[in-house]
């Protein structure tokens, strides 16, 4: 082979074989934190994708959906162009459309709706990607509807509630200076690479690292201490580890003396969950409990990394994380450099160290200038506590219901009713809907119920703002033009706007007007970060103190850190309202439901994440599906297995009193026997089918996707 | 100074990442029949609460003394000179499966054409100076490009490669 | 007579000796390299002639080691076309048939082997047919020019049926014929033999076994074989015999030099006698898994064992510990792998799911063969620590392996358990 044609063949970035390399970011998977992407391309195709040196965080590697980004771009699923719905919604049938007749035909539609019923009755929903929610929530308000609604209402947001209440303002663990990290049901090495790259330099320096979690992991495989619990009883472990701590006075006591409410109260509740209670509860042995918190209490400074959504995927979830993130005060670790320590996000909960206006911008319109927000009614404690939007999942009941007003219309962008528990009830309540709008990358199962279904397309194809953490900041530069007649999320959302008619003048200046005006009081402007592909420090970073609860007291009713919240105690008398962290077991679990738990043995634990897989997301592509043959399939422990005669790949029953789906087996020893784990919303076995819809959590609406019971039956071998 | 790849089996979390950025670097499609040139070996021990595991991402060793070099019948397999990566000739190859026989660490497979694939080191972007696809995309860095001496030299025996042989017990793990 | 200081004799051209030529090289022998042959050919690897007949490999690709490269390159002396008459060690001379004598210091034999005929009538006849040599292949190709409907095979073994296969695919009638009772009959036990017999007489395969050879006439049509206590005759175009090969001792002082079946060798490939050595089919180095001696007539095989002759020739002290019996032959859209003894053991194991067959043969605690039907993936595996296993007297799965093996072998073998 010549030279050149072997150099070709292998991809390498020369004069001689004209491939150039062009940054990105990947947002497959949706973090906190996006991976760097340098893109190989050829003739205006990307031929190779590699992590970007140039990115503070991702330092040039990537993980296995990211490596995969070509073939997601690549995919034969792609939508072309803008399609209206010619035959039954879910047969699949459309035809092709303009982009100004469907941009005008959702504009008509959504302003009928308004004159005739109000704005609230249009909702738009936001799944993957996240970069374009700011100027989807502000085109919500903008547009008069208090309905912008997410995939946070079932990941990040519970997790942030929880902390609200007991500080007011969450704390993030400082993982570069800790000198104990208590992890908590969390398994970074496959969501977070670049927290798990931060663990394996902490433990060189000697950290030591507590790892909560019901499975092995990569992450359990590097702990000091591993405390195996059944899901859903964290909020017992950690009242057991208050327990030893407060018992053998390892707390602060200056901080629960100045700046706490409710000790007394606390510690004297904690005094029911001695170790050995503490373990029949969770299935933690007594000693290692003792251990944990003893280690977490000693070994200064100490931070929790909470997971977004485990914990709070319960129906005990709020109350269990309250417990958890008790102990961050009761250690007197709130706010300190390597606890966990309080910086300003700047854009999409990052914080970049530099002031901006994103708050002015996604709020153009006060809540109360507008109807409540879907799941008002329900979740009192989420409008007191979350800023951002309503709980979508309470989306599907207001449709069904029509009260406290009617939702007429949606607008997804990448919505999956796969999502939902209950998932056919929710895709039952959108074949209710007037008018529905999907915007996505792919034709999914969701699009072919749309009326009009509008072709978006991947991070490579856009231009983004991110901040990072680590004072980093990023505007990124399409390294391709979007493919076939797709457009970028937020071209769709401007489009919209105007086509609205709305008198916003942010969304008439233009998208990039819109980000120099969120950008204005950091001094940073997209002309600078243009110069910048790959990103850039942000300069002059703002100085974070410690502490900052000394100058401006607790963003809490209080003004304290609540172990009682002040919140709660306003709607005490409603089930699951106690104002103490009160750990219950789950609400469908042996200790709850015994009768149940009779001809329903196991507990069916979903969601728990794959290395290769993130949601639905790359089920599509064959280099990361090949990851996990015989996908989609659950993981069992191997004694269950043989106790059942169930083999390896064997098509086994999974049944709930709900509903059942048939699956292959996974056997494993790296999960617990008597719990089986199952990953979500694939076509072929959707777990979802199996959870009620009322499964939740009273405090935040959260699905109990974490701990169910279930049965589990052979069907036939392999 | 020759190098290669190896694997800090302590660090490997199994997550593929390595897998797919070979793939993509060599148009690997699984639904064409290709197969990987690297794969991802779990290995589990014990009943709970006493289980241990390991994961091993694992490709062509590029052997020093590479048995799949002796077996082969026409000489398809070779030894580049400046890399030393063990390199088929695709053109060579009657997809005889002898190096499947061969090779102790299972590695040959074989395309739909029956020609053999496996790794070839990224000789390539070696030379061009890169390291090799799946190094250069490790998340933790478990795989590493290292002068084969250098290895040698480490205190620690944790790798898996073409020189040490790999004797690891999965229990020491934890 | 050639003399002078140091010279070295390499009695034959297959790999053996290109291995031996290139680890005197490469181990800093400067002296002279003559290589007697009796062919005029470079270096060829038998095993490929029946793919060159097929049309899958080009004629250049017969030489694996290319045409005359590896001489030059490692300055080798090649005496081409005449066979080797006589060799006096005692002496230490070589003489050829065109009478060119040799004094040398050390001498390496490898002058392989040849295909065995049964003394029977008819074997001489020109419509029988062997596969072994460049010349072999010739004749065959020639053959199938003439478009032939019909091929009996002798022999099932592993060149029998890269035969078999060779015919089928040229849309022939094929008859498959051994006097051992099922196929492979070394190397597959007789559940794993019935599977493969199934999978070829559902592609139309006859199949005869427990069928030996008796006379064979020629015929209009070509040629008839019959078989001991049958009526029944075979008629075919033409007759292929691959029922074994001999070693080529025939110039050998037998009283002298060790010889059984084979040259007898040691761990370092030497013979009985000082300075002579001998490597590939004509040697007869030690199996490790019954510890008796034996000829083992695999390339591979014949690879290490001229490269360790030609180390030891050298001056380097090396030893090959020997080699156990093992194929992988991939024919007719399976893969059938033999290793080991498939014979006497004392436990079985047996895995079935209709396609992929695996088989496991222990003996007192220790895995002494295996077959494999249509999976290849960890047969080298298996191999390499079925070895190890006997070699270092431990366990085949076993924590002193390589992690990678280790993990293999215990999937594979928790899979059949």
């Amino acid at each position: 082979m010549k030279d050149v044609q072997r150099l070709l063949k292998k991809k390498i970035p020369t004069p001689e074989t004209g491939i150039e390399i062009r940054k990105s970011i990947c947002t497959i998977c949706d973090p906190r934190t996006q991976c760097g992407l340098d893109l190989y391309i050829k003739d205006g195709k990307i031929i190779k994708v590699e992590g970007s040196e140039e990115n503070p965080y991702s330092k040039g590697t990537l993980c296995s959906k990211g490596a995969a980004t070509r073939q997601y771009v690549y995919n034969e699923d792609r939508l072309k162009t803008p399609l209206k719905r010619t035959g039954p919604r879910g047969a699949g049938k459309f035809e092709q459309i303009s982009w100004n007749e469907a941009l005008e035909t959702i504009a008509a539609g959504f302003n009928d709706i308004k004159n005739e019923c109000g704005p609230e009755s249009v909702a738009f929903y936001s799944g993957y990607a996240k970069y374009f929610r700011p100027y989807l929530k502000r085109l919500a308000h903008s547009f008069g509807s208090p309905n912008y609604i997410s995939e946070s209402s079932v990941c990040y947001q519970a997790t942030a509630l929880s902390q609200k209440l007991v500080f007011g303002r969450p704390g993030g663990p400082d993982l570069a200076n800790t000198n104990c990290l208590l992890v908590w049901s969390s398994n970074p090495f496959y969501t977070n690479p670049g927290d798990a790259r931060a663990i394996l330099k902490g433990k060189e320096r000697g950290m030591k690292l507590i790892v909560v979690d019901p499975r092995e992991t990569p992450t359990t495989a590097h702990a000091d201490i591993h405390l195996q619990v059944r899901p859903g009883t964290d909020g017992a472990l950690a009242l057991s580890m208050a327990y030893v701590i407060i018992n053998e006075k390892l707390y602060d006591q200056d901080f629960t003396s100045n700046h706490t409410y409710g000790f007394e109260e606390y510690k004297e509740y904690v005094q029911l969950f001695t170790p050995e209670k503490g373990e029949e509860l969770t299935g933690a042995p007594a000693d290692k409990i003792r251990a944990a918190a003893r280690m977490y209490a000693s070994f200064k400074p100490a931070a929790i990394l909470p997971s977004a959504s485990s914990v709070v995927h319960h129906t005990n979830g709020v109350q269990n994380y309250r417990a958890i993130f008790s102990l961050v005060g009761l250690t007197g670790n709130y706010d300190i450099i390597g606890g966990n320590y309080v910086k300003t996000p700047s854009f999409l909960h990052r914080a970049a160290f530099i002031r901006t206006r994103e708050h002015e911008f996604v709020q153009p319109k006060s809540w109360d200038d507008m109807p409540p927000r879907i799941g008002a009614d329900r979740f009192p404690v989420w409008v007191d506590v979350i800023d951002e939007e309503g709980q979508a999942m309470q989306l599907p009941y207001h449709i069904r219901s029509g009260e406290p007003y009617p939702i007429k219309a949606v607008i997804g962008f990448g919505l999956n009713y796969r999502m939902w528990p209950d998932s056919k009830g929710m895709l039952d309540s959108l074949n209710k809907l007037d008018f529905f709008v999907n915007v996505d990358i792919f034709m999914t199962e969701t699009c072919k119920y749309a009326d009009i279904v509008l072709p978006t397309c991947t991070s490579v194809e856009l231009s983004e703002l991110r901040c990072y953490d680590l004072g980093y900041i990023i505007y990124t530069q399409p390294a391709i033009p979007p493919l076939y007649d797709s457009r970028p999320a937020a071209d769709i959302i401007y489009g919209l706007a105007n086509k609205l008619g709305l008198d916003d003048s942010l969304f008439k200046a233009g998208y990039e007007a819109g980000i120099d005006w969120i950008l204005e009081p950091s001094g940073i402007t997209l002309t600078e970060l243009k110069k910048h592909p790959s990103g850039m420090f942000t300069p002059k970073p703002q100085q974070l103190p410690e502490k900052k609860y000394l100058k401006t007291g607790f963003k809490t009713p209080s003004g304290k850190m609540e172990f009682k919240s002040k919140i709660i105690e306003k709607y005490e008398g409603r089930p699951g309202f106690e104002a103490l962290p009160v750990y219950k077991p789950p609400k469908f679990s042996k200790e709850a439901a015994p009768e149940l738990a009779k001809e329903y043995p196991f507990i069916l634990n979903t969601g728990s994440r794959l290395p290769m897989f993130i949601h639905t997301r790359t089920y599509r592509l064959t280099w990361t599906s090949s990851l996990r043959p015989n996908f989609p399939s659950v993981d069992i422990n191997s004694e269950d297995a043989l106790r059942l005669g169930i083999k390896q790949d064997d098509v086994i029953r999974i049944s709930t009193p709900k509903d059942a789906i048939e699956v292959k087996a996974n056997l494993t020893q790296m999960i617990q026997p008597g719990i089986i784990h199952m990953y979500h919303g694939h076509p072929n076995a959707d777990v979802n089918l199996l959870f009620e819809g009322d499964y939740f959590d009273p405090l935040s609406g959260y699905p109990g996707f974490k701990a169910a019971l279930c049965k589990v039956e052979k069907v036939s071998e392999r | 100074m020759v190098k290669a790849i190896y694997l800090d089996i302590n660090l490997c979390c199994g997550c593929g990442a390595c897998v797919v950025a070979c793939m993509d670097q060599n148009d690997i499609f699984p639904e064409k029949g290709q197969p990987a040139y690297r794969r991802i070996y779990t290995m589990e021990e014990g009943q709970f609460p006493n289980t241990s595991f390991l994961y091993v991402s694992a490709a062509c060793l590029h052997c020093a003394d590479s048995p799949c070099i002796m077996g082969c019948p026409t000489g398809a397999i070779t030894k580049d000179r400046q890399t030393k990566a063990v390199i088929v000739n695709g053109d060579l190859c009657i997809g005889c499966h002898s190096c499947a026989l061969a090779c102790p660490f299972g590695v040959p497979r074989y395309d739909l054409e029956e020609k053999m694939q496996k790794c070839d080191l990224c000789s390539e972007r070696v030379e061009a100076g890169l390291q090799p696809a799946c190094v250069r995309v490790c998340p933790t860095g478990a795989l590493q490009f290292k002068s084969i001496n250098k290895v040698l030299g480490e205190k620690e025996f944790k790798f898996v490669g073409n020189i040490v042989s790999g004797v690891h017990k999965v229990t020491n793990r934890r | 007579m050639l003399t002078g200081r140091k010279k070295i004799a390499i009695i034959g051209n297959g790999c053996a000796s290109a291995e031996c030529l290139k680890a005197l090289r490469e181990s800093g022998y400067s002296g002279e390299i003559h290589i007697f042959t009796d062919s005029k050919w470079p270096i060829y690897n038998p095993m490929l002639t029946t793919y060159y007949v097929a049309g899958k490999i080009t004629f250049d690709q017969l030489f694996p080691y290319g045409k005359d490269l590896l001489y030059k390159k490692y300055r080798a002396h090649v005496h081409p076309a005449s066979p080797v008459v006589t060799l006096d060690h005692e002496e230490k001379i070589v003489v050829n048939e065109d009478g060119l004598e040799l004094k040398y210091n050390q001498c390496l034999i490898a002058s392989g082997g040849s295909p065995f005929l049964p003394p029977i009538e008819g074997i001489e006849s020109n419509r029988v047919y062997t596969m072994r040599k460049v010349d072999d292949a010739f004749r065959l190709r020639e053959a199938l020019l003439e478009k032939p409907e019909k091929a009996l095979v002798i022999g099932a073994s592993m060149i029998g049926i890269k035969m078999v296969e060779l015919f089928y695919q040229q849309g022939m009638e094929v008859c498959l014929a051994d006097l051992a009772g099922h196929i492979f009959p070394l190397a597959a036990h007789p559940e794993c033999a019935q599977v493969i017999e199934n999978r070829l007489i559902k592609k139309g395969i006859k199949l005869r076994f427990g069928a030996a050879l008796e006379k064979v006439e020629e015929t209009a049509r070509g040629v008839k074989a019959s078989f001991k206590n049958s009526n029944e005759s075979e008629e075919a175009d033409l007759l292929v015999i691959c029922i074994g090969v001999r070693a080529n001792t025939d110039f050998i002082d037998q009283k002298q030099v060790e010889v059984k079946q084979g040259i007898l060798i040691d761990e370092q490939m030497r013979t009985n006698v000082p300075g002579l050595y001998a490597a590939g089919d004509v040697a007869q180095g030690k199996n490790t898994l019954s510890g008796e001696r034996q000829i083992i007539g695999l390339w591979a095989n014949a690879r290490y064992q001229g490269r360790t002759a030609g180390r030891n020739m050298a001056g380097v002290d090396e030893t090959f510990p020997g080699n156990i019996p093992h194929n992988i032959t991939h024919f007719m859209g399976m893969d059938f792998v033999g290793i080991g003894d498939v014979n006497n053991y004392d436990k079985m194991e047996k895995k079935f799911d209709g396609k992929m067959f695996i088989q496991f043969f222990w003996k007192n605690g220790f895995l002494i063969g295996t077959n494999f039907i249509d999976t290849y993936t960890e047969a080298g595996v298996i191999k390499n620590a079925l070895i190890n296993s006997l070699i270092n007297n431990n366990p085949v799965y076993s924590h002193s392996l390589p992690i990678v093996q280790n993990m293999l072998i215990k999937k594979i073998l928790t899979e059949v358990k």
